[in-house]
């Protein structure tokens, strides 16, 4: 019996083939999410083990949960007060700036331009030549960078840097030439003397960030950081016990901070002001830790977005799994039902009913462990491909092979494997009951039974998704449950119309027919009969393109909400007239100081140009309200009325009440109501480093799309969050000016920061939606992947359609239907099944993107829009699949000798 | 025009609907060549009821097929009135059959999602034509299934979708009608039916009649009966009885 099974499946290559196809596309992209997110986890934990270097402690501020991005600097003297700590081997001072850009001088047209930002910082070094393999900076070309002169003294003074070897090569950056930086303090030319690689001296491992390195009173000063430094690196004495040492550094660090926070108050009146700023700095907390301890917070904060990545790998594996295991399970239920004679044969020639199931079941098996294993090999493929793709696309670097772990392996043969003979298992067991007295009769059909129960269940699984849906649009709910029911709900959806459908494909292959047979005449007319014959198949063959449909229209009613919401905020929300920003994506991303400082000055001299200037900062998570971390907005909060229509409830956002330490905050009317607080309550506030301050609240606003929830002013970040960098500006021009000249006026500043982009309302409102349309075309074809499975599962239908219906093409062909005739009935066929998958697909994206947008945060979404051309595109082009998926299965048909499908049995 | 009259001796004055000119069809090459057809020469009378006998093997469905352009002879000709098949294209070909040709088959004649009635005007609608009016009422009213037109072949009778199949071939007023064992598949007196429905075609509407049959009874309703052995013809008969017929056949070794 076994020996049969595996003659069969060498027999019927054609079939099986399209069976493995299946199977093996399944696992092909369950694994190569697994490959590839094992690929980036590697590559970013040894990014955390780079970062950190050689060093055996780190001394620096310390710092609670989701603080990370805004952390202190410490003073220098620190250095020589931990260099004589006993035990201690030597010690490095370093810093790391972000936004420090190197700029890709003009060339013949092209103009000037800032080294874009990848999805990665773009850093400044400090570096130390004595210590540079601690920093793991290895100088590949040239020298290290060396102290020229100070650059307060001199300001055209060309000092010196060097870069990491993959910007340089990248962008064409050579030793010897002289190029522009923009850094915090401003533009500033220097010298490139050295390329370095990171992490190891023979391969640069920066994997997608930019560096720029300076020695070390050059780094200082560039890079705003005068008297500081991020952290100290230590290493210590062969001999020496690190607790010990960690023990003995923590004691002179409390000892230090005491120290100055004594001499504070004796220093002179007229440097008031630095005392104010080295207060800030000195009341954070210091620490000392331990290299093991600083490489488990990078892993720690590299695994967010990791996890992103690997969430977002896996969701479209599972689709695509999903998907496939339709087409297996169609194809099973297909190839079986044309075999219904032969294992009747089987069956009379003494096989028990038991034995023809398993033999199927054997099959299954075997199909499922040959495409496992070509599915695997296709998946490693798969993701040396996308690794190219994510290279090209500016992600970063992912050197080095790709690792196979044995969970990849064996997850990818239970998936594979599993949901092969899974799928055999109804069929096979159908397969049972044929009698066999079936191998003499003509018109057996293998008719699966229980249409009934399959509608009762599908109708209660479809009403309990709907219902769930519902409580999620409607109810106020956590996250977590919302999320919970959401998702429940729309798969519960899905499955209910999975299982209706049958029902649905009759009537609607009749109502798609009918137009088709009218203007397509007999070949259209048999496409609608053939769609209709057998509801089940077209239900089944039509659901992977549902899935994929469902999926991708759910994303276009969800960004085309975000878009309208962002334009209504754009039109309603803003008062300014110019915007400037950087092009880059992280969170992180900000503008020189200089250039804010400028762009402030600019209406000095032109008070019929320009009226105001307002700066707006960001922090991730940069305070926290009785410890739950907020995202945090700066602005001035004196010009906020003039900039932004923030929509103003309560009080006025430029003469804030006066309570507590004289810092406000404007908040919007959600958490205001959640906290049961208004204008002139106080509320305390924590920030980096363990500091708490009572802020009094100025107003209540309700528009949050265009500044967040909460907003303090930038004197406050200034004190809080000293490292936070201008995230954009805004200019507001004088009533009644020019704005061709205002516009001019500022441009002669913006003009010299390339990494710059100035925009009116307009322009911004084209930006914002330009990049959602990019966010949304990049979720498209990942989900477009899973469409080309679906397209698979048509032809796979149609082709084993072909060859059941040999006799009745014969037929055709004989009776006088041309090749031309018959390629265009299998071609509609095709057309009918993709398009009612399409609006099956388009229908319940719609519904789902409904319930999406109705549930997520009014700051993302408060209009909710449903882009009909887009939708409608997006049908046309299921149809297309339809005409792409039939080429094969019609080639062939066209292609049968008439005498031989005639007399085919 | 009438079966009574002498075909027999008419026969040279009757224009041929189609023929078959020293045919010649040949499978396979060297020690395995088999010649399912050795040099066939027949004239189709117009009008005239041709019935083709002979033992499995001996090239009479593959004659059938040639001269319906269903396959090609290796070499001589075959033609449809005057049109020479070889010379035409696939496409050509096709519109042919469409066009020129009727076909009844053993089994599996009708479209198992088409009625009846669309089954019945499938070669025409495929050519986007529609029938005669009033030749169509006659076809139709002929095969006497009257208010079962609207119903799929699973719900007729195995005669039944035998009518609606000649019916078919009917209906394009086809130059010549093929049928290969229509009554295979059918009890006797079904199958009878469908001889003497097949025979007034013959009679009442002068249709062509090319039919291939073991059957000596099926044979006999025939003008004239060939008798092909070993891709030849060995024999024919005009004006046929069943008895002639049998003998005929014992006496040939089938």
């Amino acid at each position: 019996m076994l020996r049969l099974t595996l003659r069969n499946i060498a027999r019927r290559k054609l079939r099986y083939a399209l069976t493995t196809l299946a199977v093996v596309l399944g696992v092909a992209f369950l694994s190569t999410s697994f490959f590839l997110t094992d690929k980036i986890r590697d590559t970013f934990d040894e990014l955390a083990t780079d970062i950190t270097g050689n060093l055996d402690l780190v001394v620096r501020t310390s710092i609670g949960e989701g603080e990370r991005l805004n952390r202190l600097p410490i003073p220098e003297e620190l250095e020589a007060i931990v260099a004589k700590v006993p035990g201690v081997a030597e010690v490095a001072p370093r810093i790391n700036m972000w936004n420090v850009v190197p700029i890709i001088p003009a060339d013949g047209d092209e103009k000037a331009r800032a080294v874009p930002s990848r999805a990665a910082p773009q850093f400044g070094l400090l570096y130390s030549p004595e210590v540079s393999g601690l920093q793991n900076l290895f100088v590949i070309e040239g020298r290290a960078p060396e102290r020229v002169g100070s650059l307060h003294d001199d300001p055209d003074l060309v000092a010196e840097f060097a870069m990491d070897a993959q910007t340089a090569a990248d962008h064409g950056f050579a030793i010897g030439e002289t190029y522009r930086v923009s850094g915090p303090t401003g533009l500033r030319d220097f010298l490139l003397v050295g390329i370095f690689n990171f992490g190891d001296p023979d391969e640069n491992k920066t994997v997608a960030a930019n560096m720029s390195a300076f020695d070390h009173r050059t780094a200082q000063e560039f890079l705003d950081m005068e008297g500081l430094f991020d952290q100290i690196d230590v290493t210590i004495q062969p001999d020496a016990d690190r607790d010990t040492v960690q023990a003995a550094i923590q004691v002179e660090l409390d000892a230090a901070k005491d120290a100055f926070l004594a001499e504070l108050p004796e220093m002179p009146e007229e440097l008031q002001a630095i005392q104010a700023l080295l207060a800030g700095l000195l009341e954070p907390e210091l620490e000392v830790i331990t290299s093991e301890q600083q490489i488990e917070e990078s892993t720690t904060d590299f695994d967010l977005f990791i996890t992103v990545i690997s969430s977002v790998l896996l969701a479209f594996a599972i689709i695509a799994v999903v998907v496939s295991t339709f087409i297996i399970n169609n194809t099973f239920s297909i190839v079986l039902g044309q075999r219904v004679r032969e294992l009747a044969l089987l069956r009379a020639l003494g096989a028990t009913g038991r034995q023809v199931s398993r033999s199927i079941r054997f099959e299954a098996l075997v199909i499922g462990t040959v495409a496992t294993a070509i599915g695997l090999v296709g998946g490693y493929l798969l993701a040396l491909l996308l690794r190219l793709l994510l290279v090209s696309t500016g992600f970063g670097e992912l050197p080095g092979s790709i690792p196979i772990r044995p969970r990849t392996l064996l997850i990818a043969a239970l998936v594979g494997i599993g949901t092969t003979v899974a799928s055999s298992i109804g069929p096979s067991r159908r397969v049972r009951s044929i009698s066999p007295v079936a191998s003499l009769r003509d018109d057996v059909r293998l008719t699966p039974t229980g249409l009934k129960r399959r509608l009762q269940t599908g109708g209660v699984v479809a009403l309990i998704g709907l219902a769930l849906l519902t409580v999620g649009m409607t109810v106020e709910l956590e996250t977590r449950p919302l999320l919970f029911s959401l998702g429940l709900g729309a798969l519960g959806t899905f499955l209910g119309v999975y299982l209706l459908s049958p029902v649905v494909a009759r009537p609607a292959a009749a109502m798609l027919g009918r137009p088709i047979g009218l203007l397509f005449g007999t070949p259209g007319h048999l496409a609608g009969e053939n769609a209709r014959r057998s509801p089940r198949r077209t239900a089944a063959t039509a659901a992977a393109l549902t899935v994929g449909l469902a999926l991708v229209s759910m994303a276009a009613v969800v960004s085309d909400s975000m878009k309208t919401t962002i334009v209504h905020a754009l039109e309603d929300g803003v008062q300014a007239d110019l915007f400037v920003f950087t092009g880059s994506f992280t969170p992180t991303g900000g503008l020189p100081d200089e250039l804010s400082e400028r762009l402030v000055e600019v209406g000095v001299g032109h008070p019929d140009l320009v009226a105001s200037t307002a700066l707006y900062r960001f922090a991730l998570g940069g305070m926290t309200i009785d410890g739950d971390a907020k995202d945090v907005g700066g602005v001035d909060l004196a010009l906020v009325d003039s900039h932004m229509k923030l929509g103003i409830v309560e009080g006025d956002p430029a003469n804030p009440p006066t309570g507590g330490a004289g810092y406000s905050l404007l908040l919007h009317v959600d958490p205001a109501a959640d906290l049961g607080i208004g204008v002139g309550s106080l509320v305390d506030v924590g920030f980096p480093g363990g500091r708490q301050e009572a802020f009094s609240v100025g107003a209540v606003f309700d528009d949050s799309t265009m500044m967040g929830n909460w907003v303090i002013d930038n004197g406050a970040f200034d004190r809080f969050l000293p490292r936070t960098p201008d995230n954009s500006i805004s200019v507001a021009y004088t009533e009644g000016a020019d704005p061709v000249a205002a516009r001019g006026l500022v441009e002669t500043i913006t003009d010299d920061y390339p990494q710059a982009s100035v925009n009116n309302a307009h322009e911004l409102r084209e930006q914002m939606e330009g990049r959602l349309d990019q966010l949304l075309s990049i979720i498209t074809v990942f989900l477009g992947l899973s469409l080309f499975i679906a397209v698979l599962g048509i032809t796979n239908t149609l082709a084993l359609s072909v060859y059941e219906r040999t006799r009745e093409l014969g037929l055709l062909r004989a009776v006088g239907m041309t090749r031309r005739q018959m390629r265009r009935m299998v071609r509609w066929e095709a057309v009918i099944i993709a398009l009612f998958g399409g609006i099956l697909g388009v229908a319940m994206g719609v519904l789902f993107g409904l319930a999406a947008t109705a549930a997520l945060p009014e700051t993302f979404i408060d209009v909710t829009s449903v882009p009909v051309m887009k939708l409608s595109l997006y049908l046309l082009v299921a149809g297309l699949f339809g005409v792409v998926a039939a080429i094969f299965p019609a080639r062939r048909a066209a292609r049968l000798d008439i005498l031989e499908a005639i007399s085919y049995e | 025009m009438s079966v009574d009259s002498p075909t027999h001796q008419i026969e040279n004055e009757v224009t041929a609907a189609a023929r078959v000119a020293d045919g010649h069809k040949h499978y396979g090459s060297g020690d395995t060549e088999v010649r399912a057809l050795d040099g066939v020469t027949v004239d189709f009378g117009a009008g005239r009821f041709t019935a083709i006998m002979g033992p499995s093997g001996s090239g009479k469905s593959t004659l059938m097929h040639c001269a319906a352009g269903l396959d090609d002879l290796t070499s001589g000709s075959a033609f449809i009135g005057d049109t020479e098949l070889g010379s035409l294209s696939e496409r050509d070909l096709t519109m042919l059959r469409r066009d020129r040709v009727g076909f009844v088959f053993q089994a599996f004649n009708l479209l198992p999602t088409l009625t009846a009635i669309e089954n019945l005007n499938l070669p025409l609608t495929l050519a986007g034509r529609s029938a005669d009016p009033e030749w169509l009422d006659q076809v139709v009213t002929s095969i006497g299934i009257g208010d079962r037109l609207g119903h799929r072949p699973n719900e007729l009778s195995g005669g039944q979708q035998q009518r609606v199949a000649i019916a078919r071939a009917l209906a394009s007023k086809p130059s010549i009608v093929f049928a290969d064992e229509p009554t295979g598949n059918l009890d006797s007196v079904t199958g009878s039916e469908v001889l003497d429905f097949l025979r007034d075609a013959v009679n009442d509407l002068g249709q062509t009649l090319v039919l291939v049959t073991h059957d000596a009874a099926a044979a006999a309703r025939a003008d004239r009966v060939l008798f092909l052995g070993d891709g030849r013809i060995v024999d024919e008969i005009y004006q046929p009885t069943a008895d002639a017929v049998f003998d005929r056949i014992k006496e040939l070794g089938g």
